[in-house]
């Protein structure tokens, strides 16, 4: 059969699924061949993800997909029973093949056949070979599709019974505590009876004579026989409330009494009576095939009657929330899938919503309504409520960064098969979340990234040894969330860059002065300067026409930063950090020179109104100021930006960037806190060093939002050389004097 | 004839939420902000049914529920007590205090009127 | 009235696509009444709760296969008597051996037709 469209999604989506755990499993079997711990469900996890692949493509008819895949499992279900051995060459074959699997999975989806690809043929000799089988792909499948092996169906031993009103015994024996705590037998039996028929017999038996009986004690039990067509479930519910304050026991009339229950119900009214055979209604549509058998009231809560609870068999001890779910609808499943643009016109419109909620705050202000009375006081519930919706709106787009790690393992195999080395990549902080455009934004310069690792960052496993490393080189790629956003960071343990090299070839281009001043870092950010390449011939790899400068204008694109960061002989980290989000902002609102701005909250640590005697001048126009024993250098926003008149500066708002470099920029007055909703500026006009983005302001003026790295590199002290180099990279060649300790 | 409900948070979001649900359906709805101010409309009022949150100031709603069941007046009063998540040990403990139901929030109309059926019976419908 | 409309059946597979594709085959042989679970032990839950006259379980899944899963039901009484059909796509005669000493109903290769499935079905509990 050809299946729905729907269907058809859901398989490839599911596909990403298992290609994701197949990939898990591998790595977790490379790891055991190496000497890792013995973990025998992961060829049965890798195993069960190509088996299931190779299920739903033959649903579909893929059938280059299926004989692939076919191959794949063949060598799988030998190395699982221990038929062939684990060795290093195997799994290699197998991550070849669970690329090659992913392709032909892309292939599909995009509606072509990997068929005709040599390479597929190649790789499946390879696993015909490894299995010792004839090169005869689903043979087995195809042929054995008559073949019943003798099997005879089994016709079903019983009538279907149509459904039926079934006869419930509910023993109550209320406690002491039930009339306590406000309960009301009769108002739970009134519940009852209005989802069947209710009988109800009352026993007095434990009750004291007057002397000794207390008025708020439960003496009466209750036997209650009800007749309805609903289940157990729709009872259980009704005794929600009062579980652990009663003894309960429901019982069905159906089914035996549970061993060592009989204490419980022996009173003779709820002696289990035959069914009447009336209430059988024969072949009605909705069918209730006979009930389990006795199950507590709650399957998650302690026992209400220990007597029945000990004797429930273990179906229904096994079942929690079957109680709850037992009604009639199929469950709801957890996730739903929803078409990326609703959510993205969702994101639309509460970032309008903020907006508007700014004018109004303005408005209310304006005409001087106290935020202590009737409409302040809504208000201010109405812009929790806004900015609630808005985190949970913007945690739909967030999404876990382990597929693109995923991706990112082919890619360090791949480049190290070209290159002739040998590498590994480690990964770290996959369940980290980013909003989804970051991360599809993120693959192209991170493969770019990658790549560059492999070709230029690790040495031939030649080099590395004499240089005492480990023959095979690793690169680790992390990711976690520091200052309110997440940093991405790729390091080799190659050789670090070559800086005489780096230099020699800016000077040979152009980009530097020979006579220039360079610190390491500003040497190592050359690498991001357009028209710079080290590679001396193009690499088939890293080459391919783009260089670091594409990559770090990508990676600004998307409201990120990129750093790079060498040891001589011990590697090289790259760091890219992005914003959560690219929507919203929390930030404060400041005043410089009569230019409203926003610097974003996570940058800042605290505001200072500094004295005369806090500040002092180092040199013509350099300032610090004395923070509790450390020396913080201040930043002129007014300067930085170049802005007319004159700036009264009497408050400080003490930043820290990304590098844990703490300044003070010198502002005019702190306006507001407030959730601004980012507007890209580059769209409208070009890059402004300093500035990140805009914002439009509740009365309809456009503030910048100030990117505090790039606007304190703006101010920093730097050769004219670096300061193109340094123009957007973070300012680490600050004067040590005034770099304060965190 | 109408019941009437005392709805205590300190929230008033969800008290205006509660009352405006409360009084489509019917019911004779007084408020009140936290657990001391629920005590004292407790007595004003005498409702036939409580619904309180339990994180409030001045007096959290195991002490309102405390404080009533102190009272002869409302010892049997029908508590019904809201909480945010379905955490067990906050439903115990608000058991143990005395409460008689619970409301999962975030609620809508009909959970919040079938508990109340739940504890005051049928004749709570409005 | 027709079998069709009363009978009552449960899909058990882990996988989604699979599992689609089952319920899609019952719908277009105007079965209403199905239920479904993802795995072995949360159909098991399912059935205490709700019984079904026939469960279509695949063979191949994590934790409890479909074999272990027949034999889960064949051994409590509450489910005993629920008819049961192995959906899998191995010929394999160990498996459909074994589900036969179990007690399996009848077998589904994968990929069928809607038709294949018919027959199945009819195979055990008659015309729908």
């Amino acid at each position: 059969m050809s299946g729905a469209p729907d269907i058809r999604t859901t398989f490839f989506q599911e596909c990403d699924e298992l290609l994701e755990a197949l990939n898990d499993g591998l790595a977790s079997v490379q790891e055991q061949v190496a000497g890792g711990p013995s973990d025998p469900e992961a060829l049965h996890a890798i195993f069960r993800a190509v088996h299931s692949i190779k299920g739903g493509a033959g649903a579909f008819g893929l059938n280059a997909l299926v004989r692939f895949a076919h191959a794949f499992e063949t060598v799988l279900d030998l190395l699982r029973s221990g038929k062939i051995p684990a060795t290093e060459d195997l799994v290699a074959l197998l991550f070849r093949a669970g690329d090659m699997l992913t392709d032909h999975v892309t292939a599909a989806r995009e509606g072509r056949e990997n068929a005709g690809d040599p390479a597929v043929a190649a790789l499946m000799a390879e696993l015909a070979a490894v299995s010792g089988a004839p090169e005869a792909p689903a043979a087995a499948e195809d042929e054995g599709g008559e073949e019943d092996f003798g099997f005879v169906p089994m016709t079903l031993p019983f009538e279907l019974e149509g459904p039926g009103a079934q006869r419930f015994h509910i023993a109550f024996a209320a406690s002491r505590r039930l009339y306590a705590n406000g309960h009301d037998p009769l108002i739970l039996f009134e519940a009852l009876s209005a989802i069947g028929t209710l009988e109800v017999a009352v026993s007095a038996a434990r009750l004291p004579d007057l002397t000794t009986l207390d008025p708020e004690e439960g003496y009466l039990d209750w036997a209650l026989t009800l007749e309805t067509e609903q289940d157990r479930g729709a009872i259980e519910e009704v005794f929600e409330f009062v579980e652990g304050l009663a003894e309960i026991e429901i019982r069905c009339e159906d089914e035996d009494p549970p061993a060592g229950a009989e204490g419980i119900d022996a009173g003779p009214q709820i002696a289990p009576a035959p069914r009447d055979p009336a209430t059988v209604a024969e072949g009605s549509a909705d069918a209730t095939p006979p009930p389990p058998a006795p199950a507590r009231v709650a399957p998650d809560a302690p026992p209400v009657a220990p007597t029945a609870a000990s004797a429930a068999p273990p179906a229904s001890q096994s079942a929690p929330g079957a109680a709850q779910g037992a009604s009639s609808a199929p469950p709801a499943s957890a996730t739903i899938r929803v078409d990326l643009e609703r959510v993205d016109g969702l994101i639309n419109a509460v970032g309008e919503l903020v907006i508007h909620q700014a004018m109004i705050a303005q408005k209310l202000a304006e005409a001087g309504v106290a935020w202590n009375s009737d409409i302040g006081a809504g208000f201010d519930a109405f812009r929790n409520l806004t900015s609630e919706i808005q985190e949970r709106v913007m945690a739909i787009r967030a999404q876990p960064i382990k597929p693109l790690f995923q991706r990112m393992a082919r890619i360090v195999r791949e480049a190290a098969a070209v290159s002739g080395k040998t590498a590994q990549l480690r990964t770290e902080g996959e369940a980290t979340e980013v909003d989804k455009t970051v991360i599809e934004r993120l693959a192209e310069p991170l493969t770019h990234i990658l790549r560059n690792a492999v070709d230029h960052g690790l040495e031939t496993s030649e080099k590395r040894v004499a240089a005492g490393k480990p023959a095979s080189g690793v690169i680790s790629l992390s990711a976690t969330y520091r200052s309110g956003r997440v940093v991405i960071e790729v390091a080799d343990d190659g050789a670090g860059i070559n800086r005489e090299k780096v230099r020699a070839i800016a000077i040979e281009k152009g980009l530097i002065d020979p006579a220039a001043e360079l610190s390491e870092a500003e040497v190592d950010r050359l690498l991001f300067m357009p028209g710079f390449s080290t590679a001396t011939e193009v690499s088939d790899l890293s080459g391919r026409g783009v260089g670091m400068d594409v990559v770090k204008r990508t990676i600004q694109a998307i409201g990120g930063r990129i750093s790079i960061n060498s040891t001589p002989g011990r590697g090289t980290v790259i760091s890219i950090s992005l914003p959560l989000t690219l929507a919203v902002l929390d930030g404060i609102l400041i005043e410089v020179c009569g230019e409203t701005m926003v610097v974003p909250i996570t940058a800042v640590v605290e505001t200072l109104r500094p004295g005369p005697k806090d500040i002092h001048a180092i040199g013509p126009d350099q300032r610090v100021v004395t923070v509790r024993d450390t020396v913080v250098p201040v930043v002129d926003l007014g300067q930085v930006f170049g802005l007319p008149g004159t700036c009264s500066q009497d408050i400080l708002l003490l930043v820290e960037t990304e590098s844990r470099n703490r300044y003070a920029l010198a502002v005019d007055a702190i306006k507001d806190q407030s959730q601004v909703v980012i507007k890209g500026l580059e769209g409208n006009y070009r890059h402004v060093a300093g500035i990140s983005a805009a914002t439009i302001l509740g009365d309809g003026r456009i503030a910048l939002i100030i990117d505090p790295e790039e606007a304190v590199a703006q101010a920093a002290p730097v050769s004219p050389v670096a300061a193109a180099v340094a123009a957007s990279a973070p300012p680490s060649s600050q004067p040590a004097a005034l770099t304060p300790a965190r | 004839m109408s019941l009437t409900i005392l709805a205590i948070d300190d929230s008033r979001t969800i008290r205006e939420m509660l009352n405006a649900a409360l009084s489509a359906a019917g019911f004779s709805v007084h408020l009140a902000v936290d657990g001391e101010d629920g005590l004292d409309k407790l007595s004003q009022t005498a409702p036939d049914v409580v619904i309180t949150d339990i994180n409030m100031p001045r007096l959290d709603g195991f002490g309102f529920i405390e404080g009533a069941r102190a009272r002869d007046e409302s010892r049997a009063v029908p508590i019904l007590v809201l909480t945010t998540e379905s955490a067990a040990d906050l439903k115990a403990r608000a058991r143990d205090a005395g409460a008689t139901g619970w409301i999962v929030k975030p609620f809508d109309e009909m959970r919040l009127i079938s508990a109340i059926h739940r504890v005051a019976g049928m004749r709570a419908a409005g | 009235m027709a079998l069709r409309d009363s009978i009552r059946i449960m899909v058990v597979d882990d996988m989604s696509t699979s599992r689609g594709l089952l319920m899609q085959a019952l719908d277009e042989l105007g079965i209403r009444q199905v239920d479904y679970a993802a795995d072995g032990k949360s159909a098991l839950a399912k059935l205490a709760a709700n019984p079904v006259h026939l469960v279509i379980s695949d063979y191949n899944m994590p934790q409890m296969d479909g074999l272990h899963l027949l034999k889960a039901l064949r051994e409590n009484r509450a489910t005993s008597r629920i008819g049961f059909i192995l959906v899998t796509g191995r010929a394999d005669r160990e498996i459909i051996e074994t589900g036969q000493r179990l007690g399996m109903n009848n077998f589904l290769r994968k990929p069928f037709s809607t038709q294949q499935m018919r027959a199945c079905i009819q195979a055990v509990v008659g015309a729908l």
